[in-house]
């Protein structure tokens, strides 16, 4: 709220430099955005619609400085006659007070006087008329909105009542409002006049040639108006204070002011004031007991009784000692947000200086936490990742529609009604599309023969599943380019499929079950290689997946290298498999190298599985050291060598049994995989 | 004589031998079968009784002393070729290793961390929840009613089924309390939503809140807690000032400046030239929220504060704009 400084030093009692001023104002909670010689610009909490006026800011300052603000009374005006107007309130619970004065004979065009129209245009109000400007000076001065009607507009009597569904109104800003059963109107016995509490009708709103006028001065329920006001999309000033909650008892002195005011600058004959209330729905009178000591408990600073009882009296408090350390409060009708004893202790401290409370460290209780040998931090595995030379991404949870297609279907999609943009409108139900985005980015920006990239991102998956939601934590990665920087040192070898594994494999192998792994071969998935790809396993479960991204997705991606990705559930990673020690031999090993042509489609693993089974306990370990197809090889099939290490827990082991073993599982290795033996 | 002679030319031969293949040569031909000594030997045989042990000692010698330089002459030339082997063998040690090389974490997650230690090494929790929330743990467990002014004040995405993006971390905090029973100490970091985009708004960024609940926490705690985070987060002393504020779930409420670390509270770009950097909100924690978990807010108070992590690092490594921590430019990641 924008206001002149001279108006609000004129009634203070003391005299005090605006830079002290902003400063106070904005340690007691009532912040200043911006204040020069002139004007200060003041952030009015969404709580105190009581300090959204000129006397509300001086009341809040003279507490902070020690003194007591009182509102000036005004005298009665005696009416010069009895015109009225039937006031009628159907919706007590929404306007349980509502007064209406008439003044006849006003001179609407008279001069608004110089220091009103100086003090509303500093306080960014244009100066319209002399009635309007002066109910702007009293809303701007008390924080009572008021407003003024032309009475020859009116036929019949005022009605405070809901509107009916798809009645119209057209506003004093000449835009068109279409009124629900929830809106509460001010109309008259053929149509709306105003919609309450908002905004007046452009038709019955004061003119240059108005000559008689109908003041309205009332009490709005808070809420009602701040559901009106968003549903039309409406925001005023009046509606502003309306919604926040105003004082429901300063309605009758406000109108006093404004009556006079107007008879003084636009003449006028009075008439009688028709004050229309129902006690039940107005705010009742509300008595807190605060208790001194919960004031030390919650603050951590002693109080005494009377410098609790000088600030809320400052503050308009009513205040009565009951006991040694118990004081009843009695809350000012003007402070709709104090309701309890807490309210009243944040009053207190606020106004005291929270920096004059001196910090003390807390007190409290040791206790051990449990500390688990066989979990597995997200942040171990960060570092892991970062050792074997990931940089960690952070992106948004949100992508674009056409991101998420490209690896889900649109009946997966998890869309915001709100989004920010459309590019960020559907949770990610995989991090790998993000990952990709990354990966784009760089390349983009960077010379593409040289980057050898590895990113990795932790974070939070959404998934359809059937009608719920899943938020699924996961740790993925994506790998482009060389698999080493551009170096005199190193190859130009190209990322691939078995890089990653590797990566995998070591990340599991902080949960110690890097030997229980299994890699599934997937061809169905959206996005992913066909073959190229696989499902990460563990004990039948499906953890995670790994392998080439589409080389259409590539290609959609404008991405100029092969990608290879893995996303893997965190869960299945924390859950460490215990440690026990398992004994190792101390005798001598054996190794014997077995090469062969098998088929090009058997799976490696199926003949290592057969011979780990076939061997049993004497084999302690198969080395894939050679595998390839190509020169010399038919097509059908490929050529795998095999290094078998043999070794007896109980003795040396003798090479005969070596032998035998080795003779009988090549001949079962015929036998079952049709396996031919190479030159070794 | 004659073995004063072979022996002198043999000392010198050795002495003069380039190379242990010239000192081999020079041992064959002194001790070898035909060689000078075994040739000095059948001299031996032909000398007059009376003289044979006297030549034959001096031989003798002659072979000792002959022997001797032999391995010394070998010891020398032999670390010679050593010498020259290591030489030869030379790296020009300036040149870049191989492989890959180590990685990084993002620089939030370096903030994050680092705040977590800070907190762990008093005793607190680290708690994390869901993303997507409800109403009732983001806004009506928080004292924030339907129709409050201030959900307003934090733009909410919402999605079709009126189920939301948390706008904070106090969601994580309340479902803390509701599961377990007091005394709480505990922080909640993680990603939050709200929309607002622009210089210095992303519609996601990274929050920490923290909370104690305990029979004997007060205001001046709260205070003490804050002041000693951030100087221990900056690792400087900090000077900082309370205003107080509005939040619905705390009473009272503050917000915290601390002095501007760019310029010392002298006033920079920073700052907007005011010396101070609006850093976090806090307050006592409402009675209200507390009896919403089931917390009895007569015998148990509490604190809780917020501070955005992505803030602090920009502050912390000073970083101009926030907008880069989501661009992921690997120039950007990698110098942390």
């Amino acid at each position: 709220m924008k206001f002149p400084i001279e108006w609000l030093k004129e009634i203070i009692p003391v005299s005090i430099k605006n830079a002290e001023i902003a400063q106070i104002l904005t340690n007691i909670g009532l912040e200043v955005e911006y204040f020069d010689k002139e004007i200060i610009d003041i952030s009015i909490p969404a709580n105190r619609a009581d300090c959204a006026s000129v006397f509300g800011i001086a009341r809040e300052l003279c507490a902070a400085i020690n003194e007591k603000f009182n509102v000036p009374e005004y005298t009665a005006i005696e009416p010069d006659h009895e015109m009225s107007l039937h006031v009628k309130i159907e919706e007590p619970a929404k306007c349980p007070r509502y007064i209406a004065r008439i003044i006849t004979d006003v001179n609407a065009s008279a001069p608004t006087p110089d220091f009103i129209k100086q003090r509303l245009t500093l306080a960014g109000y244009k100066s319209i008329s002399v009635i309007v400007d002066l109910t702007n000076y009293v809303m701007l001065e008390t924080g009572q909105p008021l407003h003024a009607f032309d009475l020859n507009t009116i036929a019949g009597k005022l009605i405070v009542r809901n509107a009916r569904a798809n009645e119209e109104i057209q506003l004093l800003d000449d835009s068109k409002c279409t009124l629900t059963s929830e809106d509460l109107i001010i109309a008259d016995d053929n149509k709306p006049l105003a919609l309450a509490g908002i905004m007046g009708g452009k038709d019955s709103g004061i003119s240059l040639n108005t000559k008689n006028v109908v003041l309205e001065c009332a009490y709005f329920e808070p809420t009602t108006i701040r559901i009106s006001a968003k549903r039309a999309k409406i925001q005023t000033e009046a509606s502003f204070r309306f919604e926040r909650g105003i004082c429901s008892k300063m309605q009758a002195d406000a109108l006093k002011r404004l009556t006079s005011l107007i008879l003084k600058y636009a003449g006028g004959k009075p008439s009688i004031t028709n004050h229309v209330k129902d006690q039940n729905n107005l705010p009742a009178t509300k008595v807190i007991t605060l208790r001194a000591t919960r004031v030390a408990t919650v603050i951590g600073h002693y109080f005494e009784n009377n410098e609790i009882i000088d600030i809320l009296t400052r503050l308009g408090f009513g205040c009565e000692l009951i006991s040694p350390r118990e004081i009843n409060v009695t809350v000012p009708s003007f402070r709709v947000d104090v309701t309890q004893e807490i309210d009243l202790i944040e009053e207190v401290v606020r106004i005291h200086g929270l920096n004059n409370i001196a910090p003390t460290p807390p007190k409290a209780a040791l206790k051990f936490k449990k500390h688990p040998d066989a979990v597995v931090e997200l942040s171990s595995m960060q570092h892991a990742l970062m050792s074997l030379g990931y940089a960690q991404t952070i992106n948004y949870s949100f992508i674009s529609n056409a991101l998420h297609e490209l690896f889900f279907t649109p009946n997966e999609k998890i869309e915001l009604i709100n989004p920010i943009s459309a590019d960020l409108s559907i949770m990610r139900s995989s991090l790998v599309p993000c990952l990709l985005k990354v990966l784009q980015y760089n390349q983009n920006r960077q010379i593409r023969a040289n980057l050898s990239l590895k990113i990795f991102e932790t974070g939070l998956k959404f998934v359809k599943k059937q009608d719920k939601i899943e938020q699924i934590q996961v740790i993925a990665g994506a790998t482009y380019g060389r698999l080493f920087p551009k170096n005199w040192a190193d190859s130009n070898q190209i990322i691939d499929f078995f890089d990653l594994k590797q990566d995998v494999v070591n990340l599991f192998k902080l949960s110690n079950l890097d030997k229980d792994l299994e890699f599934k071969p997937i061809n169905g998935m959206q996005g992913m290689h066909p073959s190229k790809t696989a499902e990460i396993i563990i004990n039948g479960k499906k953890v995670g997946f790994i392998g080439a991204v589409h080389p259409e997705v590539i290609n959609q991606l404008e991405l100029k290298s092969d990608v290879f990705c893995f996303e893997i559930e965190v869960e299945f990673l924390q859950n460490a498999k215990s440690r026990t020690f398992k004994n190792f031999s101390k005798y001598p090993a054996i190794s014997r190298d077995i090469a062969m042509l098998v088929d090009y489609d058997l799976p490696v693993v199926l003949m290592q599985k057969f011979i780990n089974e076939t061997c049993g306990e004497l084999l302690k370990e198969i080395i894939v050291f050679d595998v390839f197809s190509g020169k010399n090889i038919p097509e059908s099939k490929k050529s795998v060598a095999l290094s078998l290490i043999f070794q007896d827990d109980q003795q040396t082991m003798n090479v005969e049994v070596v032998n035998e073993l080795f003779a009988s599982l090549i001949g079962k290795l015929q036998a079952k995989f049709g396996i031919e033996l190479r030159q070794q | 004589m004659q073995v004063e002679d072979i022996l002198n030319n043999c000392l010198v031969q050795i002495k003069e031998a380039p190379d242990l293949r010239s000192l081999e040569e020079i041992k064959v031909a002194y001790f070898g079968k035909k060689g000078q000594f075994a040739d000095l030997m059948l001299y031996l045989k032909d000398v007059p009784v009376v003289d044979k042990p006297r030549v034959g000692q001096a031989i003798n010698l002659a072979k000792e002393k002959a022997l001797s330089a032999l391995a010394e002459r070998k010891e020398i030339l032999e670390s010679m070729v050593l010498a020259a082997t290591l030489k030869a063998a030379a790296l020009d040690v300036s040149l870049p290793g191989r492989g890959h090389a180590l990685g990084s974490l993002h620089v939030i997650n370096r903030v994050e961390q680092r705040i977590r230690d800070i907190f762990l090494d008093l005793g607190f929790m680290v708690a994390s929840g869901p993303e997507i929330e409800d109403d009732f743990h983001n806004f009506a467990a928080l004292n924030i009613p339907n129709h409050h002014p201030a959900r307003a004040m934090q733009d909410t995405f919402y999605f079709a089924d009126g189920t939301l993006l948390r706008t904070h971390t106090s969601p994580v905090q309340i479902r803390q309390m509701m599961n377990s029973e007091p005394p709480f100490r505990l922080i909640a970091p993680g990603r939050v939503y709200r929309c607002d985009s622009d210089i210095t708004h992303t519609p996601m960024f990274h929050q920490v809140e923290g909370l104690m609940v305990d029979t004997d926490v007060s205001f001046a705690n709260l205070k003490y807690i804050l002041n000693s985070f951030l100087e221990s987060f900056f690792e400087q002393s900090i000077q900082t000032r309370f205003r107080s504020s509005y939040f619905p779930f705390t009473e009272p409420s503050a917000e915290v400046d601390m002095q501007c670390t760019a310029c010392q509270g002298n006033g920079c770009r920073v700052c907007s030239d005011t010396g101070w950097l609006e850093i976090l909100g806090c307050g006592m924690i409402h009675p209200n929220v507390l009896k919403n978990c089931n917390v009895d807010a007569e015998k148990y108070t509490g604190w809780a504060f917020g501070i955005g992590i992505d803030r602090l690092a920009m502050l912390y490594y000073k970083i101009p704009d926030l907008r880069m921590m989501f661009e992921n430019d690997l120039r950007f990641l990698a110098q942390f």
